[in-house]
């Protein structure tokens, strides 16, 4: 057997002293080392602490009576130490001696201890060699199992970080797309108004200018829209003293603020050449109001001019009102131009689903 | 003369279809630059061809293409992203890349108010 391969010692508990010799006898073939002792504090510190592989324990006293009211767990406390061979002449009720339930525990009969006694020390030392080993064996598998899981749960991290990496991949692509649909309708428009070049290539410089301010404004908003009043500040920061920009807190869809910061572009730049700004004491207001008339809901933007204006200014026609009433999209509303004695006024309507609602 | 619906979200991507349907001698409706003003004109007016802009803000323009060709006008899509990004239902559709080879558009354009030149 296995188990016999190993230094066996074994630790014998017996009240009846002139026994302790035959089994050192019985023993001396199979164990290294056999310690005799009789029942109490002596056996409970060996059995607890000795190194024991086996204890066998002897429960008949001196007469052959066994001892009555001293369970074996009295005399080997809470069954921590090594399987225990139980002998004596008659078969004890196992469950009554107080031992735990371990399974370390067999009984032999007082005259059979010489032929079966070293079979059954083998045996026990062996069972519980293989109860430790599949022990051992539950350990590796939790831990080879909670390593499956770990690396199982990575790989779906793994997996799920780089779909989300392929998704925004491939929204910078359709951005950089659309951007150029963009810039290729502005070169479009700005070419074939049938401009000289050198005046052509100003006006296409300043228009991507302004599309380069709204493309940062939208790519630092991500995604939650961008305050009217930004856009404004941003188109109008060279001449913001001269301007006075008012209305509700509200974001536009990233969709309008290139369009829109075009259109406050043409604006400005008309009004550089012909309106209030060619002038120092011009001045420019910029309001923006939520119309409800029923079913009419729409965002107003009134853009005004008031002083220094050529009395023959003309309004921003071409791509400027092209871009004002794209806003106002299939319901077609155009942009609705004023003149009074040196006062200029352009209004546009922007449908209410171009403002972003709960940005947060 | 065909009436074309210019679906886009990107007024000033819209405005050059516009521009390139006036130069070729056809008519815009729209554009609409959302899901719900474009059903709205497919419900409401009389359209024989359609450019849809794949995506609409946080739309896409599908539903304006199932609207269409319940009604068999014919389409065809505008997108940034490649035709192999398009549902199995509309992968079969034609589409034109931003940004637009005007060439291609022309011919595109050509092709899908042909059957209203005809009638």
């Amino acid at each position: 057997m296995p188990g016999a391969e190993a230094p066996l010692d074994v630790l014998v508990v017996d009240d009846v002293a002139e026994r302790h010799g035959s089994y050192r006898d019985v023993l001396a073939g199979v164990a290294r080392r056999v310690v005799a002792v009789g029942r109490g504090a002596d056996a409970r510190q060996l059995y607890g602490g000795g190194g024991f592989a086996v204890a066998v324990v002897h429960l008949d006293g001196a007469g052959g009576a066994p001892l009555a009211g001293r369970s074996v767990a009295e005399t080997l406390g809470d069954g921590a130490g090594p399987p225990v061979v139980i002998v004596s002449e008659q078969m004890p009720d196992l469950g009554a001696l107080g031992m735990p339930s371990t399974g370390m525990l067999e009984y032999l009969p007082a005259s059979f201890v010489p032929q079966l006694l070293a079979s059954r020390i083998s045996c026990l030392v062996e069972l519980k060699r293989l109860k430790r080993a599949l022990a051992d064996r539950d350990v590796q598998l939790a831990g080879l199992q909670s390593e499956v899981e770990r690396i199982t749960d990575a790989a779906a991290d793994e997996r799920r970080k780089s779909e989300a990496l392929k998704a925004r991949v491939g929204e910078q692509i359709h951005r950089s797309k659309n951007l150029l649909a963009i810039m290729q309708s502005i070169a479009h428009r700005t070419m074939t108004d049938g401009r000289e070049i050198p005046e052509a290539r100003d006006i296409l410089m300043g228009r991507l200018r302004a599309l380069g301010r709204a493309h940062h404004l939208v790519t630092t908003a991500n995604g939650k829209g961008t305050e009217i009043h930004d856009i404004v500040e941003a188109e109008l920061a060279d001449v913001l003293h001269r301007v006075t920009a008012s209305g509700p807190r509200l974001r536009l869809a990233s969709s309008a603020v290139q369009t829109f910061m075009l259109a406050v572009h043409e604006l400005a730049t008309n009004a550089i050449k012909h309106g209030a700004l060619g002038t120092p004491e011009g001045k420019i207001s910029v309001g923006w109001t939520l119309f409800e008339y029923g079913a009419d809901r729409y965002l107003e933007v009134a853009w005004s001019e008031r002083g220094g204006l050529l009395p023959d200014t003309p309004p921003p026609y071409g791509f400027g009102l092209a871009l004002v009433s794209s806003f106002g999209g299939a319901s077609g509303a155009a942009p609705n131009v004023t003149f009074g004695p040196d006062e200029f006024t352009c209004r546009m309507r922007l449908p209410l689903d171009l403002i972003v609602v709960n940005p947060e | 003369m065909a009436r074309v619906l210019v679906v886009d979200d990107e007024a000033l991507i819209a405005m050059m279809l516009s521009d390139l349907l006036a130069e070729y001698g056809h008519e815009t409706v729209g554009p609409a630059h959302s899901e719900g003003q474009a059903l709205e004109l497919v419900a409401s007016t009389r359209i024989d061809a359609a450019i849809l802009d794949v995506t609409l803000g946080d739309h896409d323009c599908f539903a304006v293409a199932e609207a269409l060709g319940q009604r068999g006008i014919p389409f065809a899509f505008a997108t940034g992203h490649g035709a192999q990004s398009m549902p199995d239902a509309f992968r079969a559709c034609v589409t034109v890349s931003k940004p637009f080879d005007f060439e291609v558009v022309r011919r595109l354009i050509d092709e899908l108010v042909a059957p209203a030149a005809h009638s």
